[in-house]
């Protein structure tokens, strides 16, 4: 049974790291949570809520303090105050000299009105429930799944960790066994992507996709499905059925995507197909099935959207900066704020200080000591700033909080990480080269010329978007039905986003067969490719996959006579899968040529409407 | 006449969290024919003054009663003032102006959330 006493320790230290000094409902509900076995957090658990995502939601809801302490101590609020005279009397009639969590927590209950209360409301926990169950708590077991056989596959080389296993245990507690039976590429997140068979009894059960990450990762993409997802999916696909799933003291999360299946065939991927099945037919699929599923509630909703494309696609690149944490910045910092000068931040060099303020911050490293910031809420997440060497134990960040000033010294530019990058795929060329040569034509070198890209105004159109949509979270189910995972990055954003990664995926996966290590092969694979030479290399059919969702582009196009919509687009999401070390070289030589080309097409055509055909790719 | 003689204010977080303010229009504010209004702030000559907090502006927003409905109003203030948004935790609605408030609803002033009690 946790004591006062040992809630009290924890609670300071949260108090400590969210800079509030005073000990409030918030920290003694966060230290239970915190705490080993604790009531709290098993009764939650229960309830499918995760406990950092309970955590998470209590600290956002407080916010944290600022740099000054107002007052001596670490005075409780009068709140808690009352909280703890409850508590006193509870344990006095139950003959016990000290509060336990028991007493506490049936004392917060009974004040009734604090923000942590209503926190829990929100994430639907009905208090009166709680309140039997922890009543109860005595009779509930602990925290131990039963025992589930996790079988993988023999042909699948895949080898998981004891803390996936526990986790896997734990979402699939109902059944005897579950089933690995593949490995869904996870992209560049991190994130473990299986699709298992979960089996009862003897029967298996319809296939689904699990997708298992840190804490913060997978509840954020829970949210964005609650937010931007589950109101605009059609009937038969794939979603995400329950809340996310963790054991308590865990960093790990899972999700369950279910599957409209029909529980005899496993669903596959779109990239498994295309690297190992006949594509007959497949262009159209792309049309029928997947954009006509789709896109009346996503990309055909076409509202108007005006944006310069650095706010949209800045973020994809990476960090603007890279800087080391200063605790005691120099008066002669170069300040970083709203608004802001963007060709300022290109002069930025290595050793100078800088300054940051009012930034957001957008994903915290625990394993690196990092954090990014970036400037503005949401989709808005441009102009990322990675701040290292951060001591995370004693100062806690949270994802969508506001810094207002943090300092430190520039070890790494954009320009140095787009040359590093370019570096793995040398040697060859000069990087230093403004332009490349492909097919006797000069083109842009993307790693030098993006700028204009980023400066561009568009005229295109927002929508819901899937935000990342390759071929590996594309899936095929019954009757050959689109099914969609992967909603990590769904927003509402600029809508031939989708579709440029997508020309991205399918031309990385296309060009697989005709790239050897050299570069002349990512050359001539990417000239015919986007059609500026007749194939003869590459298959026709594969070509087909291509035309089809230039179409498609083609009739999303907010002004038809308007490509440079889709060239900024393409251009960016090129420049950043050239970068990929998912993918290998000579896949990440054809992105460099794709977004030069891109780019190309914007400088030459992009400042006014041309009559010319789309590319060659108009079919 | 419906003007209220009285208004309570209930501090829901914050190092005061659990206090309850209470006003009288006939000794704060500035009554204004059948109108009221309450100042906070963090200076303290404002009506309700929130020291514990630094988001806080030092003319931070008004609580305005006008025609039998409480309104709030943001004036200028550096860190916002916002209004709970039951639907979303994570985005609460950011009061721009004048806007409508209803007894038991949460606003937040910098980082202080605050409730107008509903009376009796």
């Amino acid at each position: 049974m946790v004591e006062l006493r040992d809630i009290m320790i924890i609670a300071r230290q949260e108090s400590q790291q969210m800079r509030h000094h005073f000990i409030g409902v918030e920290h003694l509900c966060i230290a239970m949570l915190r705490a080993r076995d604790s009531i709290l957090a098993r009764t939650l658990s229960e309830r499918g809520l995760s406990v950092p995502y309970v955590i998470e939601a209590l600290r956002r809801r407080v916010g944290k303090g600022g740099r000054h302490r107002l007052w001596a101590g670490v005075p409780n609020t009068p709140r808690v105050n009352v909280v703890l005279t409850i508590a006193q009397e509870l344990a006095a009639e139950a003959g016990r000299q000290n509060i336990t969590e028991h007493d506490l927590l049936i004392a917060i209950l009974d004040e009734g009105d604090s923000l942590a209360l209503r926190v829990l409301t929100t994430l639907n926990i009905d208090l009166e429930e709680l309140r039997r169950d922890i009543l109860n708590a005595d009779a509930l077991p602990a925290v131990q799944a039963a025992y589930v056989h996790i079988e993988l596959l023999p042909t699948l080389d895949v080898t998981l960790s004891p803390e996936v296993l526990f986790l896997l245990r734990q979402m699939f507690s109902d059944y005897d066994r579950v089933r690995v039976e593949d490995r869904l590429a996870g992209g560049h997140s991190g994130a473990l992507l299986l699709l298992v068979t979960p089996i009862r009894d003897g029967s298996e059960h319809a296939s689904l996709v699990v997708k298992i990450g840190p804490a913060d990762l997978i509840l954020d993409e829970a949210q964005r499905f609650e937010r931007y997802i589950k109101t605009t999916l059609p009937p038969m696909t794939a979603r995400i059925e329950e809340r996310p799933v963790s054991p308590p003291l865990t960093e790990l999360v899972g999700i369950k995507y279910t599957l409209a299946s029909d529980g005899q065939s496993a669903p596959r991927s779109l990239r498994t197909i295309v690297q190992s099945e006949p594509l007959d037919g497949f262009a159209q699929w792309l049309r029928s099935a997947l954009y006509h599923t789709y896109a009346p509630r996503w990309w055909a909703q076409r509202r108007p959207f005006r944006f310069e494309a650095w706010q949209e696609y800045d973020a994809l690149l990476p960090p603007v900066l890279e800087i080391d944490y200063l605790p005691h910045p120099p008066a002669d910092a170069i300040h970083i704020r709203y608004p802001i000068r963007r060709q300022r931040l290109t002069q930025i060099h290595y050793g100078q200080t800088v300054q940051i303020e009012n930034f957001i911050v957008h994903r915290i490293d625990r394993a690196a000591h990092s954090i990014t910031l970036s400037l503005g809420h949401g989709s808005t997440r441009a102009l990322q700033i990675t701040v290292r060497d951060l001591d995370l134990e004693s100062e806690a960040y949270f994802r969508g909080e506001l810094v207002e000033s943090i300092a430190g010294r520039v070890v790494r530019t954009r320009h140095d990480s787009l040359m590093a990058g370019l570096a793995e795929l040398t040697p060859d060329f000069d990087p230093r080269d403004a332009r490349l040569i492909l097919d006797q034509k000069r083109i842009p070198n993307p790693f030098t010329q993006y700028q204009p890209v980023l400066d561009h105004t568009v005229t295109g159109s927002i929508s819901v978007v899937h935000g990342d949509l390759h071929l590996g979270n594309i899936m095929l189910g019954v009757n050959n039905t689109a099914m969609l995972i992967d909603f990590g990055q769904s927003r509402e954003g600029h809508t031939l986003f989708d579709w440029a990664v997508l020309e991205m995926s399918l031309l990385a996966e296309l060009s697989l067969p005709y790239l050897d290590n050299t570069w002349d092969s990512a050359r001539r694979a990417a000239a015919e490719l986007l059609e500026l030479t007749p194939p003869i290399i590459v298959d026709p059919i594969r070509l087909e996959l291509l035309v089809e969702v230039r179409h498609i582009v083609a009739e999303l196009l907010a002004n038809p006579k308007r490509r440079d919509e889709y060239w900024v687009a393409l251009a960016v999401v090129a420049l950043r899968a050239s970068l990929w070390t998912t993918m290998s070289v000579p896949q990440r030589r054809l992105m460099v040529y794709v977004a030069g080309v891109a780019i190309g097409e914007l400088i030459d055509h992009g400042a006014a409407p041309d009559a010319t055909e789309f590319s060659g790719l108009t079919g | 006449m419906t003007e209220p003689l009285q208004v309570q204010i209930m501090v829901m977080s914050g190092v005061d969290d659990g206090t309850l303010h209470t006003f009288d229009a006939r000794y704060d504010g500035q009554p204004l024919n059948d109108s009221w209004t309450l100042t906070i702030g963090r200076r303290d000559d404002n009506d309700l003054c929130l020291r514990g907090d630094v988001f806080v502006s030092r003319q931070h927003a008004n609580l305005i009663w006008r025609g039998a409905q409480w309104y709030l109003q943001d004036i200028h203030s550096t860190n916002g003032t916002f209004i709970e948004n039951h639907n979303d935790l994570f985005a609460d609605e950011r009061v721009s102006g004048t806007v409508p408030l209803c007894a038991g609803q949460l606003f937040r002033i910098g980082r202080t959330w605050l409730r107008l009690q509903p009376l009796e």
